[in-house]
């Protein structure tokens, strides 16, 4: 799901840049000392996710996991995603410099769903698993969406590369939104404190 | 006579005009050149390199020596240059190299690197948040 340099427009390039910026000046001003662990741990996890590659017939996908990292740190998802987006770019030339901020955008505003989702109130067991795999199924859908929509505004002939990045990564929803779930079940059982770590 | 000099003439400038691809590759890079003349390169010429079922993997455009370098992700494929004037070629490349990808120890150096500078801007972080 990254956006390789010399793609995209430069108006998309300083947009995605400039909001990213901001919002992750602000996750750095609300970042308390006793979170930074944390956050670490989750940045290094979303860096590791990109090479754990899983076979979908011809082709192969990678995780994103950005629904369980938003569910955790909110905001601060930007922090986590951003540093190892920066890393993938500069030693394995996953992304660029140069679409670090659109990127960051493209997987970050996703996690503040996974937030927003995973902080509903839900009591009926089956109902919370639903919503545990929607809290990795559905920031995996908006990435990919806000990446085919990034690759489209830059013209018509980015549209059929948009098509097959979403096409693409529709396997990963699904493999997200379970895998999500079941770590979500796991981290409740053996270490709840977590999802009060951040407020 | 005239008529002699007409076909050379006629001839010369077909060969002139005829569009010549070249391809190489050193496993990781695949190098393409097009010209004309020994003198006369395609320059900005439209580049794209197909798949054996002909779907488009890249596109490029020629510098001023005809050239220009595409990854080199298939042994077998259609190099695809279209200059102007509607002059056009396609070859098949057939490469005798096995691709090159990352050495597997370097890859996990890296990944380590990248977690130790992970560690290494949260531990400076904390520093400055105390």
């Amino acid at each position: 799901m990254h956006i390789s340099e010399g793609v995209l427009r430069p108006e998309i390039l300083v947009a995605g840049t400039v909001i990213s910026l901001a919002i992750t000046s602000y996750a750095l001003k609300k970042l308390k000392n006793e979170e930074i662990p944390l956050v670490a741990v989750f940045s290094a996890l979303f860096f590791l996710g990109s090479f754990i590659h899983i076979p979908v017939g011809p082709t192969s996908v990678h995780l994103v996991l950005n629904g369980i990292i938003g569910a955790i740190l909110g905001i601060r998802a930007f922090i986590a995603i951003g540093i190892a987006l920066l890393l993938q770019g500069l030693l394995f030339g996953y992304g660029g410099v140069s679409t670090l901020g659109i990127n960051t955008f493209n997987m970050a505003v996703p996690a503040l769903l996974a937030y927003a989702l995973f902080s509903l109130h839900v009591n009926n067991p089956i109902l919370k698993k639903i919503k545990y795999f929607c809290v990795g199924f559905l920031p995996v859908t908006l990435s990919a969406l806000m990446l085919s929509i990034t690759l489209g505004l830059n013209g018509e002939a980015l549209i059929p590369a948009a098509k097959i990045a979403f096409i693409s990564n529709m396997p990963v929803m699904f493999i997200e939104g379970f895998i999500t779930m079941f770590a979500i079940i796991f981290l409740e059982k053996v270490y709840p404190q977590i999802f009060k770590e951040i407020k | 006579m005239r008529i002699l000099l007409l076909a050379f003439l006629l001839f010369n400038s077909l060969y002139a005009h005829k569009l010549y691809v070249l391809g190489n590759d050193d496993g990781k890079t695949l190098h393409v050149k097009s010209y004309f003349t020994k003198s006369s390169f395609c320059q900005n010429c439209q580049v794209k390199i197909l798949d054996k079922n002909k779907h488009v993997l890249f596109k490029g455009t020629t510098d001023k020596k005809g050239e220009v370098d595409f990854p080199f992700t298939s042994k077998n494929v259609y190099i695809d240059v279209v200059a102007s004037m509607g002059h056009k070629n396609r070859v098949f490349y057939e490469s005798e190299n096995e691709m090159i990808g990352e050495d597997k120890n370097e890859s996990y150096l890296k990944i380590l690197f990248a977690l130790g500078i992970i560690g290494t801007i949260f531990f400076i972080l904390k520093l400055l948040k105390r």
